[in-house]
């Protein structure tokens, strides 16, 4: 064979490899043993925002860098770096003989790799007075190890406390675009789903976006696209417009791309208030059609909210004028609205008395649209804000309120990296 | 019983029959002294292919005289039918430009002939996966055109422009032409250029320019009056900068390598000595390469194929 023949084989070969890192699935991965934290108590939920503050990495910054943002959830403890828009996600359990162990897994979301996390409370002083539910009068350094994939923890991992975050809670929000992860990423969870919201906590989210639509019968669900196809939905009768369908079909047909279940409105509200600790839900009305009944949801998961004392809020966005006549006509019949949200003219803001501005990042940080919005008392929250750079030049030009981002983490980390508090809104507001 | 080998030369003859004309791959800045059907023979034969003493039996003949004469002539031993093409295998670094004149096309390795110039438009159609643009469903055709500027000696200059969306990519660049094995010819190429890409609707105020470098290496085949041709290439973009409503940086996601493809393509030589084209391309991309909207971040490659079919002049 001549050997020029081979050569080019060869070369179609390779390049037909570079294509083979595919999207393949990443799915969270877990201890062989079962891990440490089945052997303890939950770290008590009021020990948790003590954790935070910005850590510097000791060991592993080929993993993190050299910093990450701690923050945290219910139940969970997320770390957030610049590097790869990695999070680590956690959990904390307290362990005989004073010991405060964290495990969960770490990702890098924009690819493919993941890998296993156990950290471990250096200071036992710290770690019982932690998981006595007491403020730590002690210095905090986590010590433990990393992996790859559902491999062992066999990479050194060591971080330490450096200094406190800037106010985030109920000012700055890392905004999930309708959930964790990107129908594009690997992650195997399928946006707009009960799932995707826990993790999206995990991940950084300090709220979370969600798109509406309605059935047939006139159920608010969480969907993103018109209709059902082969690359969001599976069923062989799952098929045709989302309103062509009513909700006892689609639960009978349909389930997600990773086999979920399409949630309605009013158990994703649900979830969001009472599995989460996030501030507030974006709801992306898709169609004016899904106005009303998503409206007198979100006034019911609103008061609900004040009764157990949650700052939580269910805001509806108004995304196109055809839903804002709807919104009109709805504050018209009604004796109350939800809080809100506009996201393409900022004039409307004031004029119709919604809390927030919702511009699309893709027009340009528009920074006297951005004045003209805080004026009239409102915020102003980006949608959707992935790229590092991008990110941190709308953080210094617009000092928005916060971004939608497939990147929560990271977002979060830049926020606190470079970012500056938001002002004060001048009215009370229920964002 | 036929051997496959055997039936592979009735598949080749019968093709050959059917689609090969003769005087196919004769440049339309040279065409031949005079209308003939007789196999031309190379201006500097191989040493391998001598020409033969008598027209080959099949060949048609139209002159009566020479009708005569090949009936007068004595039967000459059962031959393989003579291909157009000079035997190249035992001279890897035959001088393409030392090859009788023929018709270079856009895919096909080619012959680099002095200032024979090809220029080919068509459509391409990119089966992206919805997930890889938001949901959106966009399907619809693009335009791509391509042309070819011969140097001799095999050497060519080409161009390529092709729309994806609202990005386009312009590019070009040099390719060189030599003899693998057979009728078989290998061809590098690589071309320069850039991504750019302007919207200003749908809530955009975007501009994106990125430079792109496309190297590629390719295999032509020709058979009868078609050429079939297997091309590998890369192709890297970046640094991506945007411009968002007067907001400048660079997108910091996209990895260098923004798409790979493997093309197979078949163009068909038609009587009035042009082309037609048609071919699919396995692609792999990024996802900024496959539809600039600029939200997806993602920096695996997306695996999908492309249609692509046009007319060469």
């Amino acid at each position: 064979m001549n050997f020029k023949l081979l050569s080019f084989g060869a070369s179609f070969v390779v390049a037909a490899l570079l294509g083979c890192e595919g999207a393949a699935i990443a799915p969270i991965p877990a201890f062989a043993d079962g891990g440490l934290l089945r052997l303890g108590p939950p770290l008590p939920q009021v020990s948790h925002v003590p954790l935070e503050g910005h850590f510097i990495v000791k060991k592993g910054q080929e993993l993190l860098g050299d910093d990450v943002v701690l923050t945290t959830g219910k139940n969970t403890i997320v770390l957030s770096t610049g590097k790869e828009a990695g999070v680590v996600a956690l959990g904390g359990a307290c362990l005989a003989e004073d010991r405060l162990i964290l495990e969960g897994h770490w990702r890098y979301p924009r690819g493919t790799e993941i890998g296993l996390v156990r950290l471990e409370l250096k200071d036992k002083a710290a770690a019982r007075e932690l998981c006595a539910g007491s403020l730590p009068t002690h210095p905090l350094r986590f010590v433990g190890s990393y992996g790859q994939g559902s491999q062992a923890v066999d990479r050194a991992l060591d971080i330490e406390y450096d200094a406190p975050l800037i106010p985030y809670r109920g000012r700055f929000f890392s905004v999930a675009h309708h959930g964790a992860c990107e129908p594009s990423d690997t992650c195997g969870v399928s946006p707009n789903t009960l799932e995707t919201m826990l993790l999206s906590e995990r991940y950084g989210a300090t709220a979370m976006e969600v798109d509406v639509r309605v059935t047939k019968d006139g159920v608010p669900i969480l969907f993103h696209d018109p209709g059902f196809n082969a690359s969001s939905t599976r069923g062989s009768f799952c098929r045709g417009s989302v309103d062509s369908l009513t909700f006892d079909q689609v639960q009978a047909n349909c389930r997600l791309a990773n086999g979920e279940k399409i949630p309605t409105l009013e158990q994703g509200l649900d979830v969001l208030l009472d599995a989460t600790l996030m501030d507030f839900v974006y709801l992306d009305l898709k169609v004016p059609d899904a106005l009303v009944e998503s409206s007198k949801l979100a006034l019911k998961i609103n008061k609900r909210a004040q009764e157990v004392g949650r700052d939580f809020a269910a805001v509806v966005a108004l995304t196109k004028d055809s839903v804002t006549q709807e919104w009109l006509r709805f504050k018209d019949d009604s004796d109350e609205v939800p809080p809100c949200l506009v996201e393409y003219d900022p004039v409307l803001v004031g004029e119709l008395g919604c809390v927030a501005w919702g511009p699309t990042w893709t027009a340009g940080p528009r920074t006297d649209d951005v004045k003209l919005v805080r004026a009239s008392g409102a915020r102003v929250v980006y949608w959707t804000l992935n790229d590092d750079h991008f990110i941190d030049q709308y953080l210094r030009e617009a000092n928005p309120d916060g971004a939608i981002t497939a990147r929560t983490g990271l977002l979060m980390y830049l926020y606190q990296k470079i970012g500056q508090v938001p002002p004060e809104v001048k009215e009370p507001s229920p964002l | 019983m036929v051997s496959s080998g055997g039936s592979l030369k009735i598949l080749l003859g019968l093709s050959g029959f059917f689609l090969k004309a003769p005087h196919a791959f004769a440049s339309t800045e040279s065409p031949p002294e005079a209308p003939s059907n007789e196999t031309p023979a190379p201006a500097t034969p191989a040493p391998a292919t001598p020409a033969p003493a008598t027209p080959a039996p099949a060949t048609p003949v139209d002159d009566p005289a020479e009708t005569e004469a090949a009936v007068a002539a004595p039967l000459q031993p059962e031959a393989e039918p003579e291909s157009p093409y000079p035997d190249l295998s035992e001279s890897p670094y035959l001088d393409l430009s030392a090859m009788p004149i023929r018709r270079d096309s856009i895919f096909d390795a080619g012959y680099g002939t002095r200032g024979q110039v090809t220029v080919a438009i068509g459509g391409l159609y990119d089966a992206l996966d919805p997930r890889a643009a938001a949901g959106a469903s966009l399907r619809v055709p693009q335009f791509t055109s391509d042309a070819r500027f011969g140097l001799g000696k095999a050497w060519s200059v080409t161009a390529h422009l092709n729309t994806i969306l609202a990005i386009n990519e312009l590019a070009g660049g040099l390719s060189v032409a030599f003899p693998l094995i057979g009728e078989i010819r290998g061809v590098a190429q690589f071309q320069a250029g850039a991504q750019l890409g302007m919207l200003g609707a749908f809530g955009f105020e975007s501009v994106i320019v990125a430079p792109e470098f496309r190297p590629l290496i390719g295999l032509s085949l020709p058979i009868g009056s078609m050429r079939w041709s297997l091309r590998g290439e890369l192709v890297f973009a970046g640094p991506y900068v945007v411009s968002l409503g007067g907001a400048t940086n660079t997108l910091t996601t996209p990895p260098p390598l923004a798409n790979w493809n493997i093309a197979l393509i078949l163009e068909n030589l038609l009587k009035n000595d042009r082309l037609w084209y048609a071919g699919v391309i396995m692609m792999g991309s990024t996802a900024i390469y496959q539809n600039w909207l600029l939200f997806p971040d993602t920096s695996h490659y997306d695996f999908y194929p492309r249609v692509v079919g046009g007319y060469e002049f």
